[in-house]
């Protein structure tokens, strides 16, 4: 499962830089030699490396947006950056134990495809549909989403 | 690792910064990408974690071992959640003095409801009582985004006893011995086995000892006498600071605690001792006390029997060393708790501001210190270095220094046994504070004390 994981880093960040190089040789560079060590880290025992090449693969995509290149592939680098990020630690969690059970990793890896179908898929809408709807409604929308998110993130936290 | 609120605050903070960042630089292509991580939050937060109820039960293969003896123990986790759970860490408390021989002592698992694990490995211990406090288990949902950790009460018990030899018999002679009969001469008259002196025969006494010589000799009927045998009140004093402890590095030392792992310790020899006399003196039924003597006023009351030297063996087999500042001299040792003229016996190498206190307990009590000696301890360490005239200097120096300290100590009274850890202790107990000891003691015209200065 380690290798997967790194494959799936070094898919993710290898279509970063692939997708960086239509906007010139140098960004490509920049964006191979980053991918790279962050690929290197992989091989090192700092679990903390790999929220680390999250961030770095999720920034990565955001300027890649932001400088205008294709944006159905940069949501696929964030979509292969969580799911790498996410077995990674779920590997190491499980590499500290001796023997683990199979049953684990089926049912991780089967709650992982229904959380990236749910998020790509939602990503993927985003991207795709035109919907056209007046000011109101997007103020509307705008306070929805920033009300469910608070929901969403601070009361699990709330309940630790 | 990123498990629990961190992960949640780590995504969540990425989220914000994509959709922040798409809202500043008005491009809502940001806010798609941040949907991957929210989708991820929001499978999570819809499976949310349920009330955990496990339960843990612990079985040794026994409930005592020889040191160094493997022992089996078997955790039971049975999961009495109304759901599964999704993963569940378990790591049994490993005794601090225990050592892992066999398996492992952690899992991780998921468990079906009602359904059970088995976590089995063995350990071994050099000494003491072993105890397990319960196992700590963290439960968290498959993404990491929920985590519980809980400490389940389980609490076991080993006792884990050191190798120690058995010594037939210890000559004593305290100043008061108690009512009941035993194998110590109570200086009085009365049944026994050893001849005390003769004295007026009186109706009702057995004609069988009479001494027929001495009647003849007087005219009236003689009466032999008999040494009256009983039991003592003893107390072992364990000395277990710090300071009168010496540690070495020897590469011959048994793997393990204590003596484990190349370093060697003085104490351990001083355990050793204390146990085989509390074995040996509850056996001849003696009513044997304990004060271990460092860390804290490790007290235990004394009694008779067989639960008694259970309770003895289980409290030296626990003895700890302690450094504690108040406990540095003797002179806070807690007289009133030891009963007056009793027999008291020093288990310590010795320090040189002992002399005081021991030469002032000589004056109410019967004081007999059996002394690991530190200096051939050390000494057959350090010759094994290339300095070995410094050595060998030092050793003398330190040696007189030893002698002087157990003669002025010899010539208060006190009975003393120097023991170099060497050699077996039985053997020198019988040769130095046996029974014939004391004979050829008298027979030379010395005190005990002094036939083996």
């Amino acid at each position: 499962m380690i290798v997967g994981t790194r494959l799936l880093w070094i898919g993710c960040y290898g279509l970063l830089a692939i997708w960086w190089g239509q906007h010139g040789r140098e960004p490509a560079l920049i964006a191979l030699l980053i991918g790279a060590v962050a690929t290197a880290l992989c091989w090192t025992s700092w679990s903390w490396t790999a929220s680390l090449r999250l961030l770095v693969a999720l920034t990565g995509a955001g300027l890649g947006v932001a400088a205008g290149l294709t944006p159905w592939g940069m949501l696929i680098v964030v979509v292969l950056a969580l799911a790498a990020w996410d077995l990674e630690l779920f590997a190491r969690r499980l590499e500290r134990f001796s023997e683990s059970d199979p049953r684990m990793w089926r049912q991780h890896v089967r709650v992982l495809g229904w959380a990236l179908a749910l998020g790509g898929g939602a990503g993927a809408l985003a991207l795709g549909a035109r919907v056209t709807f007046a000011f109101g409604w997007a103020l509307f929308l705008a306070v929805l989403f920033l009300i469910l998110f608070l929901l969403l993130v601070r009361a699990p936290l709330a309940k630790r | 690792m990123l498990v629990g609120p961190r992960r949640w605050a780590f995504l969540g903070g990425a989220a914000f910064a994509l959709v922040w960042a798409g809202w500043a630089l008005h491009r809502g292509e940001l806010l798609a990408l941040a949907l991957p991580l929210l989708g991820y939050l929001a499978v999570g937060y819809a499976r949310p974690p349920t009330s955990v109820e496990l339960r843990a039960e612990r079985t040794l293969s026994t409930k005592q071992a020889a040191s160094g003896e493997s022992v089996q123990i078997t955790l039971e986790i049975h999961n009495r959640s109304q759901y599964a759970l999704e993963i569940v860490e378990i790591q049994d408390s490993l005794p601090q003095r225990a050592a892992l021989v066999r398996g492992v002592d952690a899992k991780i698992v998921a468990l079906e409801r009602e359904e059970n694990t088995l976590i089995e490995y063995a350990v071994s211990a050099r000494r003491g009582l072993l105890r397990w406090s319960g196992v700590r288990v963290i439960v968290s949902d498959t993404l990491g985004l929920y985590r519980q950790v809980l400490e389940i009460p389980c609490e076991s018990e080993l006792l884990v006893l050191p190798a120690f030899e058995k010594i037939s018999r210890l000559w004593m002679r305290p100043r008061r011995t108690r009512i009941y009969s035993g194998q110590v001469k109570a200086r009085l008259g009365g049944p026994g086995l050893e001849f005390f002196g003769v004295r007026d025969y009186y109706p009702g006494d057995p004609q069988r000892y009479l001494n027929w010589k001495a009647t003849a000799r007087r005219d009236r009927p003689i009466l032999n006498e008999f040494e009256q045998e009983r039991v003592v009140d003893v107390i072992l004093l364990l000395d277990a600071r710090e300071r009168s402890d010496i540690e070495i590095f020897s590469p011959s030392a048994l793997q393990g605690e204590g003596r484990g792992g190349g370093w060697e310790s003085l104490f351990e020899y001083s355990v050793e001792a204390a146990l085989a006399l509390a074995h040996a003196l509850s056996v001849q039924g003696n009513r044997v006390g304990l004060l271990i003597y460092g860390n804290f006023l490790n007290w235990t009351w004394p009694g008779y029997g067989r639960r008694q030297r259970e309770r003895l063996l289980r409290a030296i087999a626990s003895a700890e060393k302690g450094d504690k500042a108040v406990f540095e001299d003797l002179e806070n040792l807690p007289t009133r708790l030891l009963p007056a003229g009793s027999q008291l016996i020093f288990v310590s190498p010795l320090c040189e501001s002992d002399i005081k206190t021991l030469l002032d307990l000589r004056l109410r009590y019967e004081v007999l210190v059996i002394s690991p000696d530190p200096v051939s301890f050390e000494g057959r360490a350090l010759l094994s270095e290339k300095v070995q005239d410094e050595v060998q200097l030092a050793m003398r120096i330190a040696r007189l220094r030893r002698t002087a300290l157990l003669t002025q100590l010899r010539r208060a009274g006190v009975r003393v046994l120097d023991w170099d850890v060497a050699r077996p202790l039985a053997p020198l107990v019988d040769k130095q504070l046996g029974r014939l000891s004391q004979r050829a003691g008298v027979v030379r015209g010395r005190a005990p004390s002094e036939s083996f200065l």
